[in-house]
């Protein structure tokens, strides 16, 4: 098989993966026959839950990070007893390698991840909302009561349908910190 | 390859791609049927938030296990002792999609909680729960989480006493649709339009769900004294059947 008809199966996969999730936000709206109103509110409810959610978490667009990997000794921060302490890793996965993930807590942006990379912030107790977002795909959304004096490890990465994120136990979430490397980034300012 | 595929390569290559192609196409809209159908489900109503009012918690030197209907006969003032159990209920179901963490969810005693004679939790008084992390169902056949915390309860008397109570919900992962996934990856099929592996990595898992009149225990933290004057004795309170006698 060459390389332009590879190319070729690659570019029909995108088109029928681009209709096949207009598709599925056209079947969540209410069906126009329906008589059973209660799935609709079900419906209705997730994606306003989502909506919110996304409104509380995601950062502005527009806002870029310049970025690199910190390969040298690792130097942990110390627990904050007044504060709790997120640990944000990016794991390996065969999808997205070369792009970055955006982290935004509070509708704010706070931190930039490359495959194999980990960042932390220091948040107050209560609760928080976050949102993964790389290049085009859906948001990775999660809500979270902060505790103080507490430590989260956060994980995201990539499969095929989006941004997978979720949070770890502390043994895994340790064993990722230390064999990973930290992400270090700046925002980028436009001139 | 024949030389005359080098004259132009990409149309050979749509052409020869071009049936799985429609074949993905017809599959992607059936299984977006499928999906549509396992998310619907039972109606909720938004999340209620009950006032919160002031209450001061008091911890008494005594330590005695109370029982409904039973007096320490030495003892000078009843005590709500610590680990006491409130048998609780949801008053809805709850959807780790459809909460946010810090929302908090009704819930109800479901009978009354007793210090020798005295009433000190009266059935179908109102507690909230506090959602503390909410994740609706994800891709890959993985379900959803839910977590949340019962901190207090008031006691019929209007003060708030601390309670310990804990819960994480899963939703049930869709296994075979994520193993499956994983599988295909693994392989390398995900990208292949013949194959049906890359399809169901769309499927989703379950999302964590408790069902309206679910019942959770929460235990009272701490032994609290009790002022007698201010609840009412067991015997001048209607039973109701699933009360306790």
């Amino acid at each position: 098989m060459t390389i332009f008809q590879r190319m070729s199966i690659v570019t029909l996969m995108v088109l029928a993966v681009t209709n096949f999730l207009h598709a599925q936000e056209a079947t969540s709206t209410p069906p126009q026959s329906s008589t059973a109103s209660p799935p609709e509110d079900k419906r209705r409810s997730e994606e306003e839950t989502r909506k919110r959610l996304e409104q509380l978490a995601c950062g502005p667009k527009g806002i870029h990070f310049s970025h690199h990997t910190d390969k040298g000794p690792q130097a942990l921060p110390e627990q904050s007893p007044d504060k709790g302490l997120i640990y944000v890793i990016r794991t390996k996965s065969p999808f997205g390698a070369t792009g970055q993930a955006r982290l935004a807590m509070d509708g704010k942006w706070v931190g930039v991840n490359r495959v194999g990379n980990y960042f932390y912030i220091e948040v107050d107790p209560g609760p928080h909302y976050f949102c993964m977002k790389a290049g085009l795909d859906e948001p990775g959304l999660l809500s979270l009561v902060v505790e103080k004096g507490k430590t989260y490890y956060l994980r995201h990465g990539f499969i095929i349908s989006g941004i997978d994120l979720e949070f770890l136990d502390e043994e895994k979430g340790k064993q990722y910190v230390a064999k990973y490397s930290r992400s270090v980034f700046e925002e980028k300012h436009k001139k | 390859m024949s030389p005359t595929s080098h004259s132009c390569p990409i149309v050979e290559g749509l052409l020869h791609v071009a049936p799985t192609a429609v074949l993905f196409l017809a599959f992607s809209f059936g299984l977006n049927a499928r999906v549509s159908t396992s998310q619907a489900g039972s109606a909720l109503r938004r999340p209620y938030e009950i006032e919160r009012g002031q209450g001061s918690d008091s911890v008494a030197a005594q330590n005695q296990q109370s029982e409904p209907g039973k007096s320490p006969a030495n003892a000078p003032e009843p005590v709500l002792a610590d680990g006491t159990p409130i048998r609780l209920k949801f008053v809805r179901a709850v959807v780790s999609s459809q909460v946010i963490a810090g929302e908090k969810l009704p819930l109800e005693v479901v009978e009354p909680v007793f210090a020798g004679k005295l009433v000190t939790i009266p059935q179908h008084s109102p507690v909230e729960a506090i959602v503390t992390m909410a994740q609706a169902s994800r891709n890959m056949g993985r379900g959803g989480d839910l977590q949340f915390k019962i901190e207090n309860i008031r006691l019929a008397d209007g003060e708030l006493v601390p309670v310990r109570a804990v819960k994480d919900v899963k939703g049930k992962g869709n296994r075979a649709a994520a193993l499956t996934g994983e599988a295909g990856l693994a392989a390398g099929f995900a990208f292949s339009p013949v194959s049906p592996l890359s399809f169901l990595i769309y499927v989703k898992g379950k999302n964590a769900t408790i069902p309206a009149g679910a019942e959770i225990t929460a235990y009272i933290v701490g032994d609290f004294q009790l002022d007698p004057s201010k609840f009412q004795d067991a015997a001048a309170v209607p039973q109701e059947k699933n009360a306790p006698q």
